[in-house]
């Protein structure tokens, strides 16, 4: 079982919002579930990794190389997925936003480069048992919610969960071990940044607009065009 | 519907056809003239329908994704536009990585504005969405990045039927996989569904009354979900509504997959909000009502509220 991890913003935890929520659903299938940390980025960008270490998970991994902060999804899941088959995961999460951009792109961009089925979005992770099924999950889409069987292996982005659902506090205590990859596969012969798929970035300067009444407020949400 | 007008409004200005693409069990023919008739007028030059068995299921990739990528490729598209609270978080991500795209969530579509030939490498069409950090704008040009884009509609609007209802539809067989690594074991009725597919969401505080709050749900307009940081974060990820109010700086308004053409409006109720606007994650609003810590400030709120219905 690997998580992937992102960077958080600075100022408040180390672990996104998302990645907890995949954090907490990994565990839930069991402590004979071995539990992998993975990240890619520079060694100052790795505080995610200890904090998935200090809460517990069996393994901590950064994939090494220069700052993967910026790049675009498609780059990033080459990478990912590079390390994800050296580490020879069969169930790999992501946090559904847990990219810089916000795209929820990373998760899909991992399974196309480790050539495995993709699920987005998932509520809820449980064994089951059921072979060839081998984990059940809740998904929402299309005006249903449902629980849906897979057969292994997989990569599935994960759904923030509620605050009511999030990680304990960490527990374990001690000098975080890390563990270093390097990218390593023979048939990638260039990592190619694609950040003009990102597209081009435009600062927006916007002032609110003080109204003096319900009426007023109500009336300026109108639709536009 | 709306997709499909705005993407006629912009496919016209730039000399593009609009495809209307399908996904879905086989269709006996009138069933297929009725389908015309509604996406011709809503904004199609024409419709490709991929059927095959199973793809009548609500879309995962696993299941839809190879015939997705099929009936895309007869085109090729320079934009694939999937419709707001539609299946695009699904199947968008992995379209792009298939096609080697782009990928933009809760995007408005912007024409330029140049009234001539533009110059080499310069689209027509953009397509702009939030930064993560709401600190600005992402902007793609299909055309400058020489990659097509694959995109899901922000912000519900109203469709308009500019089109005619007399076009070709092409049927596709497609092949779903044979051995899907998936088996649905239960299915119910997504009750937060019309979270996803509110044009208007009202967020609101735990300082609002719950008996104001209660009236406020009872007495929502049409097309308007009243919210609250209760509400499961995935089905407020997935909405992307034209207006959005605020009624008390609450945090779940960060999870709302707002566009940039979303309206955005706060109840500030003691001044402190302005220190929240601009702050990672948020887009500062267009207009702010500073209520006041005033009890009548509900009160006219509720009768506004009533009055706008």
């Amino acid at each position: 079982m690997l998580v992937c991890l992102h960077a958080a913003p600075p100022g408040g935890s180390p672990l996104t919002a998302n990645d907890r929520e995949a954090l907490r659903l990994a565990r839930s299938l069991g402590e004979d579930t071995e539990v992998v940390a993975l990240m890619a980025g520079t060694k100052d960008e790795h505080a995610a990794l200890e904090a998935a270490w200090a809460w517990g998970v069996d393994r901590a991994a950064r994939v090494s190389g220069e700052s993967f902060a910026a790049a675009d999804f498609h780059t990033l899941g080459q990478v990912l997925g590079s390390a994800a088959r050296t580490l020879g995961a069969d169930l790999i999460l992501g946090g559904a936003r847990s990219d810089t951009e916000g795209l929820g792109a990373l998760t899909a961009s991992i399974a196309r480069h480790m050539s495995l089925p993709h699920l987005a979005n998932i509520e809820s992770l449980e064994r089951y048992d059921h072979p060839p099924l081998a984990v059940a999950v809740t998904l929402r889409g299309s005006g249903r919610k449902r629980r849906i069987g897979a057969r292994l292996p997989f990569v599935m982005s994960v759904a923030r969960g509620s605050a009511e659902s999030d990680l304990a506090l960490p527990a374990r205590e001690g000098t975080p071990s890390i563990e270093t990859l390097a990218v390593f596969d023979p048939e990638v012969t260039v990592i190619r940044r694609r950040t003009e798929i990102l597209g081009s970035s435009a600062k927006v300067e916007r002032e609110p607009r003080a109204v003096a009444s319900a009426a007023e407020l109500l009336e300026a949400l109108q639709p536009r065009r | 519907m709306f997709a499909l007008s705005e993407a006629r409004r912009i496919a016209h200005a730039a000399g593009l056809t609009v495809f209307a693409l399908l996904l879905d069990e086989p269709q006996a023919s009138a069933n297929l003239e009725s389908l015309a008739d509604a996406l011709g007028r809503a904004g199609a030059d024409r419709i490709l329908v991929c059927e095959a068995a199973g793809l009548g299921a609500p879309p995962l990739d696993a299941t839809h994704g190879p015939a997705l990528y099929t009936a895309v490729e007869r085109v090729p598209p320079m934009v694939v536009l999937f419709p707001t609270g539609g299946p695009g978080d699904e199947l968008g991500p992995s379209l792009a990585m298939r096609l080697g795209a782009a990928y933009a969530p809760s995007v408005d579509i912007v024409l330029s504005e140049e009234a001539g030939p533009l110059a080499d490498g310069v689209g027509r069409i953009h397509l702009r969405r939030w930064r993560a950090d709401r600190s600005g704008y992402r902007q793609l040009d299909p055309v400058e990045i020489e990659r097509p884009v694959i995109a899901i509609m922000g912000a519900h609007g109203t469709p308009r039927q500019d089109g005619t209802s007399d076009i070709d539809v092409e049927v596709i067989t497609c092949t779903a996989p044979a051995d899907p690594p998936l088996s649905e074991l239960a299915s119910e009725p997504d009750d937060l569904d019309t979270v996803a597919q509110a044009r208007g969401l009202v967020v609101l505080g735990p300082q609002v009354p719950p008996e104001v709050a209660a009236r406020l749900r009872a007495n929502a307009p049409a097309g308007v979900v009243v919210v609250d940081d209760s509400t499961a974060p995935r089905a407020l990820a997935a909405a992307s509504p034209e207006r959005v109010l605020n009624a008390g700086d609450v945090a779940a308004v960060t999870e709302i997959a707002v566009s940039p053409r979303t309206a955005i409006g706060v109840v500030d109720l003691d001044g402190s909000g302005a220190a929240t606007y601009g702050a990672p994650g948020r887009v500062r609003p267009d207009v702010v009502w500073n209520a006041g810590a005033k009890t009548e400030a509900w009160s006219e709120l509720e009768a506004a509220w009533s009055a706008s219905r």
